[in-house]
């Protein structure tokens, strides 16, 4: 082939991709946004530094409590710190903690439940009982007992809401285990001598890929959500460290009336953010749902 | 006093004087012992001291006030418990203590001491003070006590108990000096004194001095949980973590008191929502809020924003006797890079006043005034001078960096913002002094500070109505209160010595003389003491802010107008 035409080929793959990008943001423009958002949120938590106007921690007592101004984009909190800056590095604990949180989750909870349903029998059985006690209690007050238990901080507190969620991830798993485990190709790798470890990991795993990566973009917004209902009771960033949690409760509730910017900017954060991830969750969960695939 | 006293906007000056004007009261009744060539200004005497040395009782003008009513008040937690001279907290007044007990005397708003259960209190020739209980003063009617008569004799229990040489009773500092008792009749009890003591008046008139049955002591083993006084409340419900509920005593010995027919008080852990009930209805008073949230209220003719300088002081405590702090070098580098303006202006909004080891709210003649701590090191506006001598200091001390662990505990959220501000100072003067911050549970942070594990922390403690309290109670070798292990024999004997003086002009030169030591060894950095404010609905008549701790007992004045 001449390099012209490996030229013309490289082309057309381009616009191939591009057109695909585009079809499925013309086919799915809510997950499009939550991918926006997604984007920004993991941007703005990489380069902090950058984005912030001001040290987040410095107190300036001049600028107690000054409403959004060109010097002070979304107003100065009762220490006089910048609430834009605050708002910024407190995405860094949302992002790491909710990423966290969900890998905790997905790997505990994912590795639980792919046992569970491919052993099977009176494990699967004591398994699922100890999910559903899990699952009977709200996510938060799983994590605020875990946490009272450990103690606050940003691991503690990642370890926590992680641990709080993988019940659900367990369940999903668990579902998807079974009917995959009975497919022809896993009983004839089971015949071929394959071992446990191997069927697992090599012939059911990637076919339960699909709903791991719905569920991973519920429990990202789910532990999200979690560090800032956290932070706001308390148990979560520690001060002076920003959170949106934080930053909503203490100063943000105190002084809600006479400067209602130190609880709107935060809350539309929080609201924002995990908005997006759910939208962009359920774009996901459409274009890997096989009934919804051409429903569009 | 002008009755709009409390409703003028604040004024630095005229909180603090008064302040200044109670602790001048109760001196003038103690100059009736004869120890005391005193000349105060005739004008801060009042009803409660006479110039033959007795007092007898007084009533707050009467008859004005409306029987009925409920006044709804709210806190932020519960009590630890109800026991009046082991606990030390408002939470334990409010909800019970300060309604349901008596003591001999009461510190009024103005922080004189009146006369309560003593109908007359005198002072004898050998020094020795005669109280004269009110004839037919019925505790309760509660099992075991059933509404039995006041004797002397529960009067010698109760003082007798408060001065318990154990950990838990820690106002045994107050009555440490009564070398006997007598109660020649059932109605007379006389303290005898080795020597004269000057803080007696203000330690007999503590909300926390109650007076207590004894036979509900025997019954209990104690009075964690158990509340029967002679008060003109009776607690009717206690349910932890709900609410504390109060009714009018039929049988109080004064018989036009109370107006109100009972007090409920709930539990609301957060300032916001007792605000919002507050303006919602839901509440007659908030007695605790930050001057910010005041200033929402003012100016508004439904509410009355009542402010006094009787507040708390926060201080920044080390642990002198052990760690890093127990090099007086360290101590003294960490408070020159404070900036204790930053910390009124960013915690209080400004409305709140400069402290030394006594608070201001005492007045000129037992605290610095703010004209002179503003002059001090530490305190001064133009930090490069105190940033270069703390440098000098950790240099003496051999350090060039020095990272402590900063403790503090939350609810109070003053802790917060106070420690993450001095956080920052310390970052901003760039003299080596990190400190990390490490927020607990008040459970947590006890524990730190009763076994002296903690390096440094901050908190707000109660306000003090005389100068002994701030002094003895909190630097005196091994006292009760002195949680820093700070321990200096001169000073002991200084601290001793402002105890027995009853002239107030020497006591007064004695007073600060330690305040003068105390801000060289620096064994606390005083950081402000706050302006106290509290909110209650304009119906509520008869009312007069005061301390925390003495504020309840101010509850039996008030009433509800329809």
């Amino acid at each position: 082939m001449t390099a012209q035409a490996l030229s013309e080929v490289a082309t057309v793959r381009r616009m191939s991709r591009t057109g695909s990008l585009l079809r499925a943001v013309r086919r799915y423009p809510l997950g499009a946004f939550g991918l926006i958002v997604l984007t920004v949120l993991l941007a703005v938590a990489a380069a902090a530094p950058l984005v912030a106007t001001h040290d987040p921690l410095a107190t300036d007592r001049v600028a107690r409590l000054v409403g959004p101004s060109a010097q002070h984009l979304m107003g100065t909190d009762q220490l006089g710190r910048d609430v834009f800056s605050r708002l910024v590095y407190a995405a860094r604990p949302a992002v790491i903690i909710g990423f966290g949180a969900m890998l905790v989750g997905l790997g505990l909870g994912g590795a639980v439940g792919l046992l569970s349903g491919y052993i099977g029998g009176i494990f699967d059985l004591l398994v699922q009982r100890v999910t559903d006690a899990m699952m009977a209690l709200p996510n938060l007050v799983v994590a605020i007992a875990i946490v009272a238990v450990l103690g606050g901080g940003q691991t503690r507190v990642l370890l926590a809401i992680g641990l709080s969620i993988s019940p659900l991830v367990t369940r999903v798993v668990r579902a998807s285990t079974l009917p995959v485990k009975q497919n022809d190709y896993v009983e004839a790798a089971m015949v071929l001598g394959a071992s446990h470890f191997r069927l697992l990991i090599r012939h059911i795993v990637p076919n339960i890929m699909a709903p791991i990566i719905v569920i991973a973009s519920v429990e990202l917004s789910t532990a999200i959500l979690a560090e800032a209902s956290l932070s706001f009771l308390g148990f979560g960033v520690p001060a002076p460290d920003p959170s949106w949690g934080s930053m909503l409760s203490g100063d943000g509730r105190r002084f809600m009336q006479q400067a209602p910017w130190l609880v709107i900017f935060p809350g539309v954060a929080v609201s924002l953010a995990v908005l997006g991830i759910n939208l962009l969750g359920d774009a996901v969960r459409d274009a890997f749902d096989p009934r919804l695939r051409g429903s569009r | 006093m002008d009755s709009k006293y409390w409703q003028r906007p604040l004024s630095r000056r005229r909180a603090i004087k008064g302040g200044a004007m109670g602790v001048m009261g109760a001196g003038m009744l103690l100059a009736g012992m004869g120890c005391s060539d005193d000349d105060s200004p005739g004008g801060a005497a009042t009803a409660t001291a006479t110039a033959g040395g007795s007092a007898t009782g007084t009533e707050t003008p009467g008859g004005e006030g409306t029987r009925g009513g409920q006044l709804r008040h709210a806190l932020d937690r519960d009590p630890v418990s109800f026991d009046p001279h082991i606990e030390a907290s408002f939470r334990t007044q409010f909800a019970g203590v300060g309604n349901a007990y008596n003591s001999l005397m009461t510190l009024n708003a103005d922080l004189q001491a009146e006369p309560d259960l003593a109908s007359e209190v005198e002072v004898l020739e050998d020094g020795s003070v005669r109280f004269q209980l009110h004839e037919g003063v019925k505790f309760h009617d509660i099992a075991p006590v059933s509404g039995r008569v006041l004797t002397s004799e529960d009067v010698v229990a109760s003082i007798e108990r408060i001065r318990t040489d154990a950990p838990e009773f820690q106002r045994a500092y107050m009555f440490e000096q009564i070398t006997d008792f007598e109660t020649p009749d059932d109605r007379t009890v006389i303290m005898k004194f080795a020597e004269p003591f000057a803080p007696l008046f203000n330690y007999v008139a503590n909300p926390f001095s109650a007076i207590i049955p004894q036979e509900a002591l025997e019954a209990t083993g104690d009075l964690r949980q158990t509340v029967i006084g002679t008060g003109p409340f009776v607690q009717t419900r206690a349910d932890m973590g709900s609410t504390f509920e109060l009714q009018r005593n039929p049988d109080y010995f004064r018989a036009d008191r109370p107006y109100l027919d009972s007090i409920r008080i709930d539990v609301m852990p957060d300032a916001s929502s007792r605000l919002a009930a507050l303006r919602a209805g839901e509440l007659t008073i908030e007695t605790r809020p930050t001057p910010d949230d005041a200033m929402l209220f003012q100016g508004d003719d439904k509410w009355v924003v009542l402010e006094h300088s009787q507040e708390g002081q926060a201080t920044v405590r080390y642990n002198c006797a052990s760690g890093p702090f127990a090099d007086e070098r360290l101590r003294k580098a960490f408070d020159l890079a404070l900036i204790r303006q930053e910390n009124i202006d960013l915690v209080l909004g400004g409305q709140g006043y400069l402290s030394g080891p006594v608070g201001p709210g005492l007045g000129d003649r037992w605290s610095y005034t703010q004209q002179q701590l503003d002059a001090m090191p530490g305190y001064r506006e133009d930090k490069e001078e105190d940033y270069a001598e703390a440098r000098k200091l950790l240099e003496a001390a051999g350090l060039t960096e020095f990272n402590p662990k900063f403790i503090y505990y939350t609810p109070a959220d003053t802790n917060e913002t106070n420690a993450v501000a001095i956080q920052q100072q310390l970052a901003r003067a760039g003299i080596g002094i990190n400190v990390t911050l490490e927020h607990l549970d008040y459970a947590a942070w006890i524990p730190q500070m009763l076994d002296g594990s903690f390096e440094v922390t901050v908190t707000t403690s109660g306000f003090r109505d005389n100068p002994d309290e701030y002094l003895y109670a909190l630097f005196a070798t091994g006292a009760s209160r002195n949680d820093t292990g700070y321990s200096n024999p001169a000073l002991d004997d200084l601290l001793n010595a402002q105890r027995l003086e009853m002239n107030e002009d020497a006591r007064s030169e004695l007073v600060f003389q330690i305040q003068d030591r105390l801000m060289e060894e620096v064994p606390n950095s005083w950081l402000y003491s706050a302006a106290g404010f509290q909110i209650h609905s304009a119906n509520l008549k008869g009312y007069h802010a005061t301390f925390s701790h003495n504020s309840p007992r101010q509850f039996v004045n008030a009433w509800l107008e329809a």
